[in-house]
């Protein structure tokens, strides 16, 4: 997909270790669609390394789980079988994928991941965990700081999509921003119509605020939104995305996606598979 | 038959020609052709079946069903459906019947009665609604206010557990611990700028600090637990609030769509409840209509067996247009299914499922209210069909039933409908022997079938009868799209219909049988290129049809033209007579003669049945030969014992023997042998006799003269050839043609016998003899008889004596 400068090439969607099926079904679907390579990036904690080497390392499994001492071997099992549920999964979701995918398997901090192995013609999936104990563990403002360090356009999911269908709205902060080309490569490629809305035409608030407040505004229907980061505050999108219920893409305007620059090395172990 | 004195037996009489055959009289009905006949239904000379029926359709009480019974081919169907048609016409339209699922217990689909005409109303009603709230709920569900209202909910225990992990997050980074989602649950960890510290270096610290970061860990566990803990009961609140939400925003959805569906049938209490339960069941299970965002859930159908809106549709069983009266259904295939209604199954993923709305209605359901016609047979020979009709009479309710579980072929779920009060009249249709047989042995019959209506296979020969058999040979010639028929065809129609009645006085009624022969006729017609049906288009058709049927009887004529079959046809002989049989296969009758000999000597006082003792004798044939004892014992040597051993056989006969019609020519046999005089050969004889020598009426008497006759004729007629019948049966000479010709010219004669003695002095040409005190007259043949059985008694005498004498000189 090519969008007057900014060319997406990958989507790279973020799994943990119980994956959520709407974030691979979205993640599956648009890329197909937007025709883009799918890049699977299953994120291994190497804190948990650590913790299995403590003498009084234990963890809480819930629905009864209870507490069990965790060491070594135990945790080594049990990361293995984690990263088979997530490779059944992935390739459950892509089965019909035309186009290029590939999950990989990185042990490190998400968040330092993201920002290490994205590209400028990435488009990084983040999505809202609807379990309030993964959000605890694992902040989803800190996720959003590192993907927007990075080159990548990042899209913002909430935990539960409203539409799958709909238009695509282009938040405009200027009569060029990409934000509007982008709405319109991607209602293109989805089949579905563009509406524009203008940042500037909301008095006394920024529209992207107003939309997030208001949902009953016109365009009431989008299954998505895209806008420019840096019109708009960092949270406007994870606002916007958890008050409508659609993803939200955020895409790097021209200068700093070129500032940002090439990804940093990770340092990691990976581990790739093509289905 | 008591002597009533010495009074000569009458001589037989030739019966004349013109009682020979019958012909139809038309006088009284003018018309040219049966185009200008006025129609007329079934139901002529019917008046003891047609007072049943009325008795029967009138009686609205329980059990006072109709068997009716009659000749096969009368085509009693038809003569019941149109006097049924009349009474139909004018009783009450029942009502409408529905199946509707039932949400309680969706085994058991309920049934909802309706006015005639509104059940497809209702079908149409749900159907409009259901298409409205596949509209209307999944639109409200996806609209902003609800997914405001939704998302409020979800925040509101996000946040509530949000605020939860967040406290204890925000607890653990002050004391340097940090929360770790492990793959199977949440573990703690001493940190340092978010990283666990490596073991080494935690080891290393001084022990008071290990037990103090372990004592932090221990106390943020607790209240990670007591977290995690309160999550199910949190989800479990957030759902409530969730469906409680979808539960007002279904109402309102449906709310208005229903009442105003509703409105329609608010008079009809059931229909009102059972959208009020619809009302429930949607705003209870609106999770299946619409699309849901909770991962884990289907949108609306997919994945289902069908339609979740299915189980708001209205499956009409019957249903009736206002006014068009009481139905008359005809049921040719009662199959308990067809019968009393069945459940269908369908495919479904390798199983078998099925729902309220594959329940078909049967014939019961359809009938409700009005009248069933069955066929008796057909009925009770299909499994489980009788003792579920009798099932449903009784209980007064039809009870779909499953055929398939009866018998074990299939275990699968399957439902249990409502059953439906019936009231219906069962009108049952069938032959005699079965409605005899069935009384005899199905106690039941009686309990369910208290009115029968007997139709009759004929009607008495009057001008009247005539005229409406005319007008009903003109309704079959219409009905059928036949030609007309001139006059004279019509009598002659008129004169077979006597024939097949097997009586000169009588009319067929069996409608079939004339249908037949009118098609035929009409072919002839066609054939010919007659306009109208005439006399000899009927004449041919009732040749073809004897010449198609009739190959067995022309090769039983050529074995005996080609003396194979010996019959004699002039001449005589003593102890031998030509009797007269009468042979039906597959409706089709034919007489032939028969030759029955005789012989005897002296003996233990026994007529020796041949036939019997070879078991080829059928029990009236025996009877009619131990009447011959019967006759002898009372007519000869009253005063001397029977010394007599006779031998009676049917010459050349290798099937079965049945019926008394050849007791008379035995007879003659018999007294011919015993008194040594011979009996004509030209003659042949037919007529059963009793103990007293009075010959009686038999049956086939035209089909037996004809038989005889074409063997003379092909021989040469000689003027003097002829068959005697008994008197009584002259009443039902309806002869060929050919026969009367023959009998008018003199050559061939049919003779009325009352007597034995008439019959013997015209096979001998000796009179028989009337007893004057204790004897015969000299030289007559009874005397003769009498002498001879005194000359057997006196041989036995002398027998026993030179017995008993040869054993006193031993």
């Amino acid at each position: 997909m090519q969008s007057q400068g900014r060319s997406f090439k990958r989507l790279v969607v973020g799994l943990d270790v119980g994956p959520s099926d709407t974030s691979l079904h979205l993640a599956a679907e648009l890329a197909e669609r937007l025709r883009l390579d799918l890049l699977g990036l299953m994120v291994e904690d190497g804190n948990l390394r650590a913790l299995a080497a403590m003498p009084f390392a234990r963890e809480f499994r819930p629905l009864g789980g209870g507490w069990r001492p965790i060491d070594e071997q135990t945790l080594s099992h049990e990361q293995i079988l984690a990263r088979r549920r997530v490779e059944r999964a992935f390739a459950e979701a892509v089965k019909r994928f035309a186009h290029r995918c590939r999950l990989e398997v990185v042990q490190g901090r998400a968040a330092e991941l993201l920002a290490a192995i994205s590209r400028t013609d990435d488009i990084v999936m983040i999505s809202e965990p609807s379990n309030p104990a993964e959000r605890a563990t694992q902040p989803l403002s800190t996720l959003l700081d590192s993907a927007f360090r990075s080159a990548a356009a990042v899209m913002v999911v909430p935990p539960k999509i409203a539409r799958w269908h709909g238009p695509v709205l282009a938040i405009a902060a200027s009569p060029v921003d990409l934000a509007v080309a982008a709405a319109a490569e991607i209602a293109g490629a989805l089949g579905e119509e563009v509406r524009i809305i203008d940042a500037r035409s909301v008095v006394d608030s920024p529209a992207a605020h107003h939309l997030a407040a208001k949902p009953t505004l016109a365009s009431s229907s989008e299954c998505l939104v895209v806008m420019t980061r840096g019109a708009h505050g960092d949270t406007t999108a994870l606002a916007i995305a958890a008050r409508r219920g659609i993803p939200v893409l955020v895409i790097e305007p021209p200068g700093e996606a070129a500032r940002v620059g090439e990804p940093t090395a990770t340092g990691g172990r990976t581990r790739s598979r093509v289905p | 038959m008591e002597d009533s004195g010495p009074v000569e037996p009458r001589r037989p009489a030739i019966v004349p020609w013109e009682r020979l055959y019958r012909r139809a009289d038309l006088s009284g009905l003018a018309f040219a052709t049966t185009a200008e006949l006025a129609p007329i239904d079934g139901l002529i000379g019917q008046t003891r079946a047609l007072e049943a029926l009325r008795f029967g359709t009138k009686v609205d009480k329980d059990g006072f069903n109709l068997f009716v019974i009659g000749p096969t081919g009368a085509r009693m169907q038809d003569a019941v459906r149109s006097v049924l048609e009349r009474d139909a016409a004018a009783r009450p339209t029942p009502s409408d019947w529905v199946y509707v699922n039932n949400f309680a217990d969706p085994d058991r689909p309920l049934a909802i009665e309706l006015p005639p005409g509104r059940a497809r109303l209702f079908q149409v009603a749900m159907h409009k609604l259901i298409d409205d709230l596949k509209t209307a709920l999944p639109s409200v569900f996806q609209s902003d206010d609800y997914h405001a209202r939704r998302r409020a909910i979800d925040e509101t225990f996000q946040g509530k557990q949000g605020e939860g992990f967040a406290a204890l997050q925000q607890k653990a980074t002050a004391q340097g611990i940090v929360i770790l989602r492990t793959p199977m649950g949440f573990a703690m960890a001493p940190a340092r700028d978010g990283q666990v510290i490596p073991p080494e270096e935690f080891n290393a610290l001084p022990e008071a600090r290990r037990h103090e970061i372990q004592e932090a860990i221990g106390v943020l566990e607790k209240e990670l637990e007591g977290i995690i803990q309160r999550i199910p009961a949190w989800e479990r609140q957030r759902r409530d609030e969730v469906r409680k939400l979808d539960r007002d925003t279904a109402k309102f959805a449906v709310d208005q769509l229903i009442d105003e569906a509703a409105e329609a049938f608010r008079e009809l209490p059931a229909v009102a409840a059972h959208i009020e339960r619809m009302r429930l069941d949607l705003v209870d299970n609106v999770a299946l209509f619409v699309v849901k965002g909770e991962e884990g859930e289907e949108a609306a159908g997919h994945g289902r067996p069908a339609n979740p809106f299915d189980r708001y549709e209205i499956n009409v069983l019957v249903s009736r247009a206002p006014g068009s009266g009481a139905p008359i259904v005809e049921e040719l295939h009662p199959t308990l299914g067809n019968l009393i209604g069945r459940i269908e199954y369908m495919a479904l993923r390798g199983a078998l499922v099925t729902h309220f709305r594959l329940i078909k209605a049967g014939a019961m359901h359809r009938a409700n209210g009005g009248y069933l016609m069955l066929d008796a047979r057909s009925i009770v020979t299909e499994p489980f069909s009788w003792a579920a009709l009798k099932r449903t009479l009784r209980q007064g309710q039809i009870a779909i039933e499953d055929v398939g579980r009866f018998v074990g072929l299939n275990n699968t779920a399957s439902l249990e409908p409502d059953p439906v009060p019936v009231k219906v009249k069962v009108v049952l249709f069938g032959d005699r022997l079965l409605y005899f047989l069935l009384a005899a042995i199905d106690p039941e019959l009686s309990d369910h079938f208290k009115v029968l209506a007997d139709f009759e296979n004929d009607i008495p020969r009057t001008a009247e009868n005539e005229a409406l058999l005319a007008r009903l040979i003109a309704v079959i010639a219409g009905r059928n799209g036949l030609r007309a028929l001139d006059r004279d065809a019509v009598a002659l129609v008129l004169e077979q219909a006597a024939r097949l009645a097997d009586h000169s006085g009588k009319l067929s009624l069996v409608v079939e049988q004339l249908r037949e022969l009118l098609i035929e006729a009409d072919f002839c017609a066609a054939e010919a290129g007659h306009a109208a049906i005439v006399r000899d288009d009927v004449d041919a058709a009732v040749a073809h049809r004897i010449r198609r049927a009739a190959r067995l009887r022309d090769r039983a004529q050529e074995s005996i033209l080609e003396e194979v079959a010996l019959i004699d046809t002039e001449g005589s002989h003593v102890g031998q007579v030509n009797g007269l049989s009468v042979h039906s296969i597959g409706g089709f009758s034919f007489g032939r003669p028969t030759r029955i000999t005789c012989q005897v000597r002296p003996g233990s006082g026994r007529v020796v049945d041949i036939e019997r003792e070879v078991e080829l004798g059928g029990p009236l044939h025996s009877k009619g030969v131990l009447i011959l004892s019967g006759f002898l014992a009372g007519h000869y040597a009253l005063d001397t014992p029977m010394s007599l051993l006779a031998s009676l056989v049917f010459e050349q006969s290798y099937g079965g023997v049945d019926g008394d019609s050849a007791s008379s020519a035995e007879l003659y046999a018999l007294l011919s042998a015993l008194a040594a005089v011979p009996l004509r050969q030209d003659l042949a004889v037919t007529g059963s006799v009793n103990q007293h020598g009075a010959v009686q009426a038999i049956g086939g008497v035209n089909e037996k003269i004809e038989g005889f006759f074409d063997i003379c004729r092909a021989r040469g007629l000689t003027g003097s050839q002829g068959v005697l019948i008994p008197q009584a049966n002259v009443q039902h000479l309806m002869l060929r043609n050919d026969v009367i010709e023959a009998c008018a010219a003199g050559r061939f004669a049919v003779y009325a016998i009352r007597t034995i003695d008439e019959g013997i002095a015209l096979l001998t040409g000796h009179e028989a003899g009337h007893r004057v005190g204790s004897h015969y007259p000299e030289g007559s043949l009874n005397r003769r008889i009498e002498d001879r059985l005194r000359d057997f008694a006196e041989v036995q005498r002398n027998f026993a004596r030179n017995g008993r004498e040869a054993g006193r000189g031993d």
